[in-house]
């Protein structure tokens, strides 16, 4: 090689080290940065689904203290008002013995429905049956709960969404629907579970913004929440469906990815 | 500086048969990906490079539009593979419209072999553009978090940095006028060759087949 190629050598080597080097570099730190970013958006998801999950157990708790208020001051004090009111009356004991009998049976299934341990270790299936079971003892609704397919194990922390967006449209049923029967569908199939609840109420235009509000968003924003999707359905006097459809073994799901 | 450039040029074959048996051994982790392909494309790279082109010098026949032909075929191929693997619609129109202006220039250019230089340079910074556009779609995913084990990404870590380092070592050697077969430039070439088949072979080997599913 003589002087001029050595220094062409020199020249094209230098240069081709410098923007390999130079790219190197670049991507490197363009890496990193996306990284950092993407680890803190994770870790904001979690936190921010953690916080759901919570709020959603609250709410749970908050309408089984409801429940009990209402079963103690409805059901069991009635039940121990009739026991009085027949001892004033001077009834049979028998008579009053079936009362304060029928009482204690109250008491129980209260007390068994509300333990801690039950409601901690309650899969889905068991917490819509004890819900279901309330309403139809109690007389409030007539409902039902169909199970189809072989059930799958599905994370604790997605039943609480779902049995909470249930509760939710229990809750609105009771309330504002007006609705004699009532039926859920738990529908697992191979790589789906297919949650329905129908009424046969007075049902709402959806189209109504008053009607929007009333824990629609809140039931669609919880799905969401899970990889789920909820789809409503309702029309004036023709009810109201409500649709929860969620892949099995989601890979996205933030229990599988945090 | 006096041995044989031949030599480094035989180690380039055997970086291109070590990757092809990376690709083969591994292939297992990728068969479901549009990255399968490349597992014919080394293969097929080896033998044009280790045995047809020494082929034709030992019958003393013209190489150059084999290695002009290859040089096509292999830019085509990783426009199509970007083609396959990018999501966004608009990545795609692109690189239909690059991959059609890429043809007729290399068309073009295949009839005076002083102008094969400019269709290498044309087809690698078309090449370079699609890179940027999967490293773009890469690093807004949730891969970013993975991403040693996305086979893609070792792949088009190899092509940005063969490339992006080819493009002066040519135009330079252009300038310079000393495109001289000597162990000193053929040497650049070699440690551009290696980078590309170092990045094959690291990709091959620490991908899972989780991450190649499309």
């Amino acid at each position: 090689m003589d002087e001029k190629e050595i220094q062409s050598f020199l020249i094209i080597s230098s240069v081709v080290l410098f923007i390999l080097i130079i790219t190197m570099i670049s991507l490197f730190i363009l890496f990193q940065k996306r990284k950092n970013a993407l680890i803190l958006k994770n870790e904001f998801e979690k936190k921010h689904f953690e916080q759901e999950i919570s709020k959603a157990q609250i709410e749970i708790r908050e309408e089984t203290f409801r429940n009990i208020s209402w079963e103690l001051h409805d059901n069991i004090g009635q039940l121990l008002t009739l026991a009085k009111i027949q001892l004033q009356n001077d009834s049979s004991i028998d008579e009053v013995k079936g009362t304060l009998n029928k009482c204690l049976k109250e008491l129980r299934d209260l007390s068994k429905l509300i333990s801690p341990d039950a409601l901690k270790n309650m899969s889905l299936e068991q917490a819509v049956t004890g819900e279901i079971n309330r309403f139809n003892r109690l007389n409030f609704i007539e409902s039902q709960l169909t199970i189809k397919g072989r059930q799958t194990k599905i994370d604790s922390k997605i039943e609480i969404v779902f049995f909470r967006i249930l509760q939710e449209f229990f809750s609105n049923t009771i309330k504002h629907a007006k609705a004699t029967h009532l039926d859920i569908i738990l529908d697992y199939q191979t790589d789906m579970l297919i949650i329905t609840a129908k009424d046969n109420g007075l049902g709402f235009d959806l189209n109504k913004q008053q009607h929007s509000g009333i824990g629609l968003s809140n039931i669609k924003n919880r799905a969401k929440l899970v990889n789920a999707n909820a789809t409503i359905l309702s029309e004036p006097n023709k009810g109201t469906k409500l649709t929860i459809t969620y892949q099995i073994n989601h890979e996205n799901t933030y229990s599988s990815n945090c | 500086m006096s041995t044989n450039p031949i030599f480094l040029s035989y180690l380039i074959n055997a970086l291109e048969l070590i990757a092809a048996v990376f690709a083969l051994v591994h292939y297992k982790k990728y068969v479901n990906s549009s990255e399968r392909y490349f597992l014919l494309f080394l293969w097929v790279t080896f033998f044009i490079d280790a045995i047809l082109g020494p082929l034709s010098i030992f019958l003393k026949l013209d190489n150059t539009w084999l290695y002009y032909g290859y040089t096509g075929i292999s830019f085509l191929f990783y426009y199509w593979w970007y083609h396959t693997i990018l999501m966004e619609r608009l990545y795609k129109i692109i690189i239909k419209v690059l991959s059609v202006i890429f043809t007729v220039l290399y068309a073009l250019n295949s009839l005076n072999v002083e102008l094969h230089q400019y269709s290498f340079i044309i087809g690698a910074s078309f090449l370079l553009i699609f890179a940027g556009f999967h490293l773009h779609q890469l690093f807004n995913s949730d891969y970013t978090l993975k991403i040693k084990h996305k086979l893609s990404f070792w792949i088009t870590i190899a092509l940005v940095l063969f490339n992006i380092g080819m493009l002066p070592f040519i135009l330079l050697s252009k300038y310079f006028n000393v495109w001289i077969n000597n162990l000193a430039f053929t040497s650049i070439f070699f440690i551009l060759n290696m980078i590309l088949y170092s990045c094959y072979i690291i990709g091959f080997s620490w991908t899972k087949k989780k991450y190649n599913h499309f």
